[in-house]
């Protein structure tokens, strides 16, 4: 009887045969939907990248120029001069396996190359072959192989599947840091031309018009003014920012997602009426109309000349100092590099709050604040009329962006903001939070629909932990810091936690924030009913 | 009382932890271990979702449950199998590996107990398949939703609604726009 | 199996040692090769240590653990996420004596009544760091052998080693610390699917080349016996550059000693320069500054975006036409 039961069964093996890691083969065709599209010829050509052509991953041949194993050797050398980080991080991993099940990629998959010990070693390997004795003497037993066809497409195949969160990093005891390796990895395919399009268009788009949309001023302006008419619809309060205009106190830089999608304009809305209501002088620019920064997931110099707009706009308006609005990654390159890029901003003044007075001391160089690091001084100074209650329809978690969170440690100032501005605020679990926080799976130019498999994979993590929080506190409202998380982990919860939504802090602000002139706000800024039929809009 | 479903009764744990370990064999075998091993559901959230939910389904099928009580674990254990690149037959074909823990499990009992027995639970174990497969579809087809619309409708709602949109597209030589959220 | 060929490879290297002496190269082995071995050594991590200071620092990029320095009222992690230079040398010597960054791993668990309770996880953490001290004293206990009289400071950690007195000679707990923690990182290896598939020669060799030190080492304190005055003589004559081999040393001393020359002689090409490089990582060793302080990249390229001007000339017309400001008209 159970023989017989066997028989019946469905078997299938599923077990994939065991090979080593170092003999790559990537079915392009068979893993759909885990790989984004390559960049498109005119936008390479725009920028004056190489070897611009039409190609697909699934081509047996990629189009390489002739000598593009030379190319990537010379890169890799110069590279290697360039950045300790690289030349040190290739040197001292002992493969302990820390980082192992860190990677949100790796436990959305189970896939052992998303272990970002091996996404480094896949790198590494090629390093040994080429720039080690050891490995020049000893080849595969010294781990070392050389830059094959195969290989080569390994790495387009998995340093386009990270998404530079730096999560690995933070278990690493020498602190390798597999998104350093992947954005050198990536200037390294970016000489031979494997690229991809999600990144390399809103690069040449935001280098042409100054976002990343590609939408030109005019068309700029109109959205503001559309946002500024919702706006009204829903508060009854007239708001009139500037754009291009000279002599304004600010500066104030926001990606471009904030005043182009859902839901990143609701976010918008909270900082115009924040800065309406306070009364502060500041202007938008069409020109500089993009905080974020493909460049960051394309090469250093691709940083530098899109981050240059800032500074210079700054100076050819003669604002004091700059305002800038949430986002993940653009904060990583105003952070970490926008000054020794683009600066000195001697042009620039120390950045006091002109509401407070408040010397933001932290940013004396880059002369740029964080809006999040501006509001928590104004709340703690009592400079705004906050009734957190018209947020009671909503019961919020806070989700710390990679970057926000270990490129720079904004933990506290967002939620010293939602702590005032809701009255239900609930945190995930602690190994999921601040330093430790788990990627939405799209960044790093990774949120493409045409990898939306992948994107699910590692939104698993940060999903399971939001689901954790709605079953146990009825969380269903997801906030978070970071434009391209607006967007990506939209998609994310409507697959996995469908209850839940996502917003920028700012847009809690924006629906708690009372101002004089407002109508009575029945209301919140996406028009939904607040709870208890709340209609007083003063606390 | 049927004595199949009793002498599973007593051997529930096993079962689900069986029926697990063989759903863990379908990924990477460098990985399996780690899925199986780590308890932690925040550090493991795919192995947990797993074993937990796989547990669920046994105490249901054994305790008499009917489709409704299934549908939130089969629907958590689904929903991740559709995205981790399985073939259909290879997502769903947990369902059945379910009839081989079964086999292992009760195999010297269940040749003692009535063959209507045993067919019984097959038929339901295939009623779980059919249910499976539904939520599969619906899974797929939600992330064909998800990558339609995030490819069109919110990248231009609020173009159309600014009544911009043609002038963009006219606009001569400007790199089209797509995909919203670069930022 | 790779560790297969790592265990014979150092089991042939002791043999070679062994019997090598054993037939009168008691001079090479005591002698010539540790010699070579240090000055590959000194060579090699000076060459590795130079080359990681030639490459330059561009950028500051600090992994940030904790909370930034910003506002007066928010207490920043000064740790995890220093803002000055002093506390970014804390925060390396912390990495350095603690291991902080392995400390972190943490497991959440369900508890009955849907409670998380967090508990660490620091097997790996507790298992490097007992390798590592318990190396470091064993290490320093060797002094003994280099130096007359025997240093007070060496007497005391031999004392404190050898605390329970158990055993003659004393064992040392540092000596079943070391052979015990070396026993469960190679476990680890071998036993975790994962580290088995990304584990290389290179890693299995150090593992297995230092079970051979501490095994050899063990067996020439306890078990066999080594005639210590005479060990001693050849250390001394070693340090003092006066090398004489005393005739009757065991080879078993010689096989020891050679384990040790190859590690010597294989550090500066392999992984263990983590040693050094752990000092110089630019995620770990900068501070969180960088937009209080300028951070200067010595090869700055002069790029240049697309500037105003260039814009406002594409875009003249329709930036006129929506009415928003020109520079020229």
């Amino acid at each position: 009887m159970p023989e017989k039961t066997r028989d019946e069964l469905v078997q299938i093996d599923f077990k994939p045969p065991e090979r080593e890691w170092m003999d790559p083969a990537i079915d392009f065709e068979a893993r759909r939907g885990t790989w984004s599209y390559p960049a498109a010829a005119k936008n390479l050509r725009y920028l004056g990248f190489p070897n611009p052509r039409e190609w697909s991953p699934t081509d047996e041949d990629w189009q390489l120029p002739e000598n593009w194993q030379q190319i990537i050797h010379d890169g890799l050398a110069e590279r290697l001069n360039k950045y300790r980080s690289l030349k040190l991080f290739l040197d001292v991993c002992v493969r302990c396996g820390a980082c192992a099940d860190k990677c949100h990629f790796y436990l959305g998959s189970g896939d052992p190359k998303n272990m970002p010990v091996l996404r480094a070693e896949l790198l590494r390997s090629v390093y040994r072959n080429d720039f080690t004795t050891a490995g020049r003497i000893l080849g595969r037993i010294g781990g070392a192989r050389k830059l094959t066809p195969a290989v080569l497409k390994e790495w387009f195949y998995y340093f386009y599947q990270c998404t530079e969160c730096r999560r690995c990093s933070v278990f690493c005891p020498y602190g390798i840091d597999t998104a350093e390796i992947t954005m050198l990895a990536r200037e390294l395919l970016n000489l031979v031309g494997l690229n991809i399009n999600w990144v390399i268009e809103p690069v040449a788009n935001c280098d042409r018009t100054g976002n990343h949309l590609g939408i030109q001023p005019h068309t700029f302006k109109d959205n503001i003014e559309f946002l500024v008419d919702e706006l009204e619809d829903a508060t009854g309060v007239r708001v009139d920012p500037s754009i291009n205009r000279k002599g304004a106190e600010l500066l104030f830089v926001v990606p471009s997602a904030d005043y182009f999608a859902e839901p990143g304009i609701y976010t918008f809305m909270g900082y115009l009426l924040l800065l309406h209501a306070l009364g502060v002088d500041y202007t938008l620019s069409a020109y500089a109309s993009e905080g974020g920064n493909f460049g960051l997931f394309t090469s250093h110099d691709t940083i530098k000349r899109l981050n240059y707009k800032i500074y210079h706009e700054a100076k050819r308006l003669g604002v004091k100092w700059i305002l800038g609005g949430e986002c993940g990654h653009m904060w990583r390159v105003i952070h970490q590099y926008m000054d020794t890029m683009n600066g000195p901003a001697d042009f620039l003044e120390p950045p006091v709050s002109p509401i407070t007075g408040t010397a933001f001391t932290n940013a004396a160089a880059t002369k740029m604040v964080h809006v999040c690091e501006f509001t928590a001084d104004l709340i703690k100074h009592g400079k705004l009329r906050l009734d957190p209650a018209r947020n009671d329809h909503l019961r919020v978690t806070f989700h710390d962006s990679c970057n926000p969170a270990r490129a720079m440690g904004i933990l506290e100032e967002p939620r010293y903001i939602l702590r005032s501005v809701v009255n239900n605020f609930f945190e995930m679990p602690e190994n999921t939070i601040r330093e430790q926080t788990f990627c939405c799976g799209g960044g790093a130019g990774l949120g493409n629909d045409e990898n939306m498999e992948m994107r699910l994979r590692g939104g698993l993590p940060r999903a399971n932990a939001v689901r954790f929080v709605h079953e146990k506190h009825g969380v269903n409202r997801l906030a978070c810091i970071c434009a391209i998380d607006r967007a990506v982990l939209t998609t994310l919860m409507e697959y996995w936690v469908p209850e839940v939504d996502v917003s920028g802090v700012h847009e809690l602000v924006g629906n708690a924030l009372a101002i004089d002139g407002e109508k009575p706000r029945n209301t919140d800024l996406r028009g939904r009913p607040l709870a208890g039929g709340k209609g007083d809009a003063d606390a | 009382m049927s004595s199949l479903l009793h002498a599973l009764r007593e051997k529930r744990a096993g079962l689900a932890q069986r029926w697990a370990e063989l759903v863990f064999a379908t990924y990477p075998a460098q990985s399996a271990p780690f899925l199986s091993r780590e308890k932690d559901r925040f550090r493991n959230p795919l192995g947990a979702t797993i074993r937990d939910e796989l547990a669920a389904i046994v105490d249901v099928l054994l305790d008499g449950g009917g489709a409704e009580a299934v549908a939130g674990p089969l629907d958590a254990i689904v929903r991740v199998r559709a995205v981790q690149g399985f073939s259909p037959a290879e997502a769903l074909g947990f369902v059945f590996q379910l009839k081989r823990a079964v086999a292992e499990l009760v195999g010297r009992d269940a040749a003692a107990a009535a063959a209507a027995e045993l067919l019984e639970l097959h038929a339901r174990i295939d009623e779980l398949a059919l249910q499976a497969f539904a939520i599969y579809v619906g899974c797929r087809e939600r992330i064909f939703e998800l990558r339609a619309r995030e490819a069109t409708a919110r990248t231009y709602s609020l173009l159309k609604r600014a009544g911009a949109l043609t002038q963009t597209d006219a606009a001569e030589g400007t790199p089209t726009p797509s995909g919203e959220g670069r930022s | 199996m790779r560790v297969a060929w790592s265990f014979l490879l150092v089991v042939l290297l002791a043999a070679v040692a062994f019997f090598g002496a054993d037939a009168g190269g008691q001079a090479l082995f005591g002698v010539v090769l540790p010699y070579v071995a240090m000055v590959v050594f000194l060579v090699g991590i000076a060459a590795r240590v130079l080359s990681w200071a030639r490459s330059t620092v561009p950028f500051r990029i600090p992994t940030t653990c904790g909370q930034q320095r910003s506002l007066p009222w928010i207490k920043p992690a000064s740790l995890d996420n220093p803002s000055t230079g002093r506390g970014a040398a804390a925060r390396v010597l912390l990495e350095v004596f603690a291991f902080r960054s392995l400390f972190r791993n943490t497991r959440s668990e369900l508890r009955p009544g849907g409670r998380f309770t967090f508990s660490p996880d620091k097997w790996l953490w507790a298992g490097a760091l007992a390798f590592h001290y318990a190396f470091l004293v064993v290490f320093l206990r060797h002094y003994r052998f280099f130096a007359e009289p025997v240093p007070a400071v060496v007497r005391w950690i031999e004392g404190l080693d050898g605390f329970f007195q158990v055993g003659l000679p004393v064992v040392y707990l540092t000596d079943i610390v070391l052979v015990a923690a070396l026993g469960f990182l190679l476990w680890r290896r071998l036993e975790d699917a994962r580290l088995r598939y990304l584990s290389l020669h290179a890693d299995y060799f150090p593992l297995a080349l230092l079970l051979g030190i501490a095994v050899s080492g063990v067996l020439l304190r306890y078990f066999v016996r080594a005639d210590v005055v005479r060990v001693k003589e050849l250390a001394i004559g070693l340090v003092s550059l006066h090398p004489a081999v005393p005739q009757g040393i065991s080879p078993l001393v010689f096989a020891h000693i050679f384990l040790v020359t190859v590690l010597i002689a294989y550090f500066p090409f392999s992984k263990l320069v983590h040693m050094a490089g752990v000092f110089l990582s630019p995620t770990r060793n900068l501070a969180n500054d960088t937009r209080m302080r300028r951070h200067v990249n010595p090869w700055n390229p002069a790029i240049v975006g697309h500037t105003y001007a260039e814009w406002e000339h594409e875009f003249h017309d329709k930036l006129k036409a929506s009415g928003i400001p020109l520079d020229e008209e």
